[in-house]
C-alpha cells in the first residue's frame, strides 16, 4: 500500500479532480447518487493502482479513463434507463449566468448521441486533448476529432430548434 | 490554411489552434467571428455542465479510500481484543438475546458519523485534558490514554444535542457522542450498520455512544471507559 507521501499527493488529486469526475459521471448516467458511487469507486481504484501511475502529466486522463471504465462496467451489468428529461429542469447550476440558457443547452446536450456526447464532455468539461480522449476511449485521434466536430454541429442545430433527427443528419457527412 | 479548413479545425477544438490557424484568424474577419462564436458556445456548454456537486464529496472519497488500509491493519492488531472480549462476555453471561440488537440511538450515531466525514479529516488543536474533562462531566473516566482529540462539535442527536468528539487512537479514529442531557435510562447496546459499529451505554449522567469501524474496536474502547 502506498506510503504517507503518496497519500498526501493522492489527497491533493482527489481535492483537485473529484468535482470534475463527479460531473463527468453525472453526465454519463444522469443519476446523482449513482454518479457519486461511481466517483468513489473511481478514486478507490486509482488509490489501489496509485504506485503504477508515474506520469504526472497523464494523471488527469488516467483518472477519467478509470471513471469511464467504471461507468462502462456498470453499463455491462444492467442497461441504464436514462430519461433525457430527468433532472434537467431541476438542476440549475450555481455558476451558469443564465439558468434558462443552461437548461436549453443541457436538454440539447442530453439529446446528442452518446458517441458525440462523450468526447465533447471529456474535452469541454475535463479539458482533455484529443490524444488523451482517444486513449480514454480506446479510439484514434482522427476518430475523436471527427466526433467532436459532429457533436458541435449537432449541438448547434439542436439549439437552433432543429429536431434531434435533423440535427444528427446535419452533423453527418454528406 | 483556407476558410473551410479553419472552420473544420474550430469545430474540433476552438481552444487549441495551431500556428497556421491562428495566422488565418488574424487576417480573416469572418473566420475570427466564427471562432469567437464557437468559443462562446463552448463557454455556455461548460457552464451548463456545472451541476452541483454533493457536499463533502472529496472528504467522503478520502475516508472511503483510507478505510481498507486501516481495517487491514486493525484486523491483525485487534484479533486478541475480539477473542478476549468474547471470552469475557461469555464468562459474564451477557451474550444473550438482545445484547447485539440494533437500537435507534446507535443507528442515529452511525448515520451521523457517515454524514459528517469531515470529522475525520479535520485536525484541530485540542488540549489533551479536554477529553478527561468532558468524560468527567458525565461521571466517567478513561482508564488508558485513548489518543489525541482532533475534532469536537456540538451536534443534534436524539432530539437534543451531543458533544461529537473524534479521538485518533493507535488503531484508527474513534467517534464519541457525549449526551449529558439524555434523560432516558438506557440499556447498553451494540449496533452494527453500514460497515460501522456503535456501542451506546448509560453514564452516571446521560448516555455515551462510541462509533468505530469494527465491533472489536468499539468493545475495547467501551472497556477503557469506566464510571468514576
Amino acid at each position: 500500500m502506498p506510503g504517507p507521501a503518496s497519500r498526501s499527493a493522492f489527497e491533493t488529486v482527489v481535492r483537485a479532480y473529484a468535482n470534475d469526475v463527479f460531473r463527468y459521471l453525472y453526465w454519463l448516467c444522469r443519476d446523482r447518487s449513482l454518479a457519486e458511487d461511481l466517483a468513489q469507486e473511481t478514486f478507490a481504484r486509482a488509490w489501489v493502482a496509485w504506485e503504477t501511475q508515474r506520469d504526472a502529466k497523464a494523471l488527469k486522463g488516467w483518472l477519467f479513463t478509470i471513471a469511464r471504465n467504471e461507468h462502462a462496467r456498470l453499463y455491462e451489468k444492467k442497461r441504464l434507463d436514462v430519461d433525457p428529461e430527468v433532472e434537467l429542469d431541476t438542476l440549475v447550476s450555481k455558476t451558469a449566468s443564465d439558468p434558462g440558457v443552461a437548461i436549453d443547452i443541457r436538454r440539447a446536450f442530453a439529446l446528442l448521441p452518446e458517441a458525440y456526447r462523450e468526447p465533447l464532455l471529456l474535452q469541454v468539461l475535463a479539458g482533455l486533448s484529443s490524444a488523451e480522449i482517444a486513449a480514454a476511449m480506446a479510439s484514434t485521434e482522427e476518430a475523436v476529432n471527427m466526433r467532436l466536430s459532429r457533436a458541435r454541429k449537432a449541438l448547434r442545430a439542436l439549439l437552433d430548434g432543429k429536431t434531434p433527427a435533423a440535427a444528427r443528419g446535419e452533423a453527418s457527412p454528406p | 490554411m483556407n476558410c473551410l479548413d479553419f472552420r473544420r479545425r474550430v469545430l474540433v477544438d476552438p481552444r487549441t489552434l495551431g500556428e497556421e490557424a491562428r495566422a488565418h484568424a488574424a487576417e480573416c474577419v469572418a473566420c475570427r467571428e466564427v471562432l469567437e462564436r464557437q468559443r462562446e458556445s463552448d463557454d455556455r456548454l461548460f457552464a451548463a455542465m456545472q451541476v452541483p456537486v454533493p457536499d463533502g464529496l472529496a472528504d467522503r472519497i478520502l475516508v472511503g479510500t483510507a478505510r481498507p488500509e486501516r481495517v487491514e491493519g486493525r484486523r491483525k492488531d485487534w484479533r486478541w481484543a475480539i477473542a478476549a472480549t468474547l471470552v469475557l462476555a461469555a464468562g459474564l453471561g451477557i451474550v444473550g438475546r438482545g445484547y447485539f440488537e440494533k437500537d435507534p440511538l446507535g443507528l442515529e450515531a452511525i448515520g451521523h458519523v457517515a454524514g459528517e466525514p469531515q470529522s475525520f479529516t479535520t485536525v484541530e488543536a485540542i488540549d489533551s485534558s479536554f477529553l478527561s474533562a468532558a468524560l468527567a462531566d458525565q461521571g466517567l473516566k478513561a482508564v488508558v490514554v485513548l489518543g489525541q482529540v482532533t475534532y469536537s462539535r456540538i451536534c443534534p442527536m436524539n432530539g437534543r444535542t451531543a458533544r461529537h468528539i473524534v479521538v485518533q487512537t493507535a488503531e484508527g479514529p474513534v467517534t464519541l457522542f457525549l449526551m449529558i442531557d439524555d434523560p432516558d435510562k438506557r440499556r447498553r447496546h451494540m449496533t452494527e450498520e453500514a460497515g460501522m459499529a456503535a456501542v451506546t451505554m448509560p453514564a452516571a449522567r446521560g448516555t455515551v455512544a462510541i462509533v468505530t469501524s469494527s465491533a472489536a474496536q468499539a468493545l475495547a474502547v467501551e472497556q477503557a471507559i469506566r464510571r468514576i
